[in-house]
């Protein structure tokens, strides 16, 4: 789709997809402030380039890639890593309400496992399960074929399930650096 | 494992599952005016100094002038304490000039905040009168801030002021708000080797802190306007087409229209391209208005 010839309502397009977008955002950032941050600048971009919008669903989905991109400028600037995955940890092992026990420590090691995924394997999984975006959307929102988005889906699982099988004895040839040690600091992700 | 496990089990662990987000509650019209501002945003202005004007005084004959203490509300000033008196971060005694692409910017700036839903701004209970008749007279750039005049057919004036937050952050606007040209009449026509104050804006920024403003129309010879502070600092204001702005910090008892605070306007001197005093305005002792300094007109060399 195209360009619109008549420009969108931006307001009417923030009202249908701010929500989304937020959400997007704040399950990258586990900030509000800068879920609305990135909220915020996506649709500046829209409004700049609101003559460029595609029409209907697509301008979902080109919202979805311009939040993307806003992310992506984020990290480069802020560089939190240590703070964002302190604040990661405690809200889904706290504030969710939950008790320590065995479900914590299931989520804590699901979510050890997808930071250690790479960020394009983390993206697109959480794209499929979080904004339930099907492959073909996934596809534009990513700028990526579909077959790709099928073949990174399929590794990204598959190394989500290796990260997630049962831990083997310690041993000096088995140790996997901890997430947070990752050298490439990020803040939202 | 395959994927329905995996995506089902991310579903179980979404950090956003109970995250709610109402986008046409507070938060939501706070954050679409946000982005509705920032479209404008491009870079940040550089400082240039106003290039002197060269320009032959035709007539020195001067008019009396109504400077209507009128007021207007600018909230969020960037206003930092300082030693020796108030201090609004990079404000500087000389004006930067904008180049056409600023003042378009600013100009959009400005118009955005028309009928905007921006809760923060319509708190501020700000009259926002800028409309598709209002023509941008005059920007007065200083440091962080910079100030628009709009004047209407009918001669209603709206004041219009952006703020750079920071290095990283673009303008944005504080809020605008307006009243008419003292009496409601429209501005007179410029006369020649005159200046004429009318209006003189004051900037609420927070407990006692403050801006002033004064803004009027001139013969477009005139080489410089000086604007004397009662604390005996000067400040050079910005000239554009017939009109001239100029505004600097000050603090204040009380409301800043009470006219108790610290700097005020003491004078305004017109100096002509060969760096003579032309014409000098001063305080009226006995109202807010300014009048013809005597002994300037006295030193006023002959013409």
């Amino acid at each position: 789709v195209t360009g619109s010839h008549e420009a969108h309502d931006i307001s009417v397009l923030f009202e249908a997809h701010a929500a989304d977008l937020y959400r997007y955002a704040y399950r990258r950032c586990a900030s509000e402030h800068d879920a609305e941050e990135v909220v915020a600048e996506t649709f500046a971009v829209a409004w700049r380039r609101r003559e460029d919008l595609p029409q209907g669903e697509p301008a979902r989905l080109w919202l979805f890639g311009t939040a993307r991109m806003v992310l992506h400028n984020t990290r480069r600037r802020l560089r939190r890593q240590q703070r964002l995955t302190e604040r990661l940890r405690q809200r889904w092992t706290s504030d969710r309400g939950l008790n320590p026990g065995h479900r914590v420590v299931a989520q804590d090691r699901l979510q050890r496992a997808l930071e250690a995924l790479s960020a394009n394997d983390r993206e697109v999984l959480q794209l499929l399960a979080w904004e339930e975006l099907s492959a073909a959307e996934i596809a534009v929102v990513l700028d990526i074929s579909v077959p790709a988005v099928w073949k990174r889906l399929e590794r990204a699982r598959r190394r989500l399930t290796a990260q997630l099988e049962p831990e083997r004895p310690e041993h000096p040839m088995n140790h996997r650096a901890a997430p947070s040690a990752r050298t490439t600091a990020e803040d939202c992700r | 494992m395959n994927l329905t496990d995996v995506t089902d089990q991310l579903r179980e662990q979404d950090p956003a599952a109970n995250v709610a987000f109402d986008a046409t509650g507070p938060t939501g019209r706070r954050l679409l005016a946000q982005a509705r501002r920032r479209q404008y945003r491009t870079r940040r202005p550089t400082r240039r100094r106003q290039p002197a004007r060269r320009r032959q005084l035709a007539n020195g004959r001067l008019i009396p002038v109504l400077a209507g203490l009128a007021t207007l509300v600018v909230a969020s000033l960037l206003v930092l304490p300082s030693g020796s008196g108030p201090a609004i971060a990079g404000w500087t005694t000389q004006p930067d000039m904008l180049d056409g692409e600023e003042r378009a910017e600013f100009d959009a700036l400005c118009r955005s905040m028309v009928d905007t839903e921006d809760p923060e701004a319509r708190s501020l209970g700000h009259l926002r009168m800028i409309t598709d008749d209002s023509d941008l007279v005059i920007a007065d750039r200083r440091g962080q801030i910079t100030i628009g005049i709009y004047v209407e057919p009918d001669g209603r004036i709206s004041v219009c002021d952006v703020r750079d937050d920071d290095e990283e952050l673009p303008p944005s606007v504080g809020g605008f708000t307006a009243y008419g040209a003292p009496d409601g009449r429209p501005i007179p026509p410029e006369q020649e080797g005159t200046f004429e104050v009318v209006h003189e804006p004051g900037f609420r920024a927070g407990t006692g802190a403050a801006g002033l403003g004064v803004y009027g129309r001139l013969d477009p010879d005139i080489d410089t306007l000086r604007v004397q502070l009662d604390d005996g600092r000067t400040l050079d204001a910005t000239i554009e087409g017939g009109h001239f702005m100029g505004w600097w910090p000050t603090r204040c008892t009380g409301h800043y229209a009470s006219g108790n605070c610290s700097p005020a306007l003491e004078a305004i001197e017109a100096i002509d391209a060969d760096g003579n005093l032309v014409d000098r305005k001063v305080r009226d002792t006995n109202g807010p208005d300014l009048v013809p300094d005597p002994q300037a007109r006295d030193a006023t060399p002959p013409r």
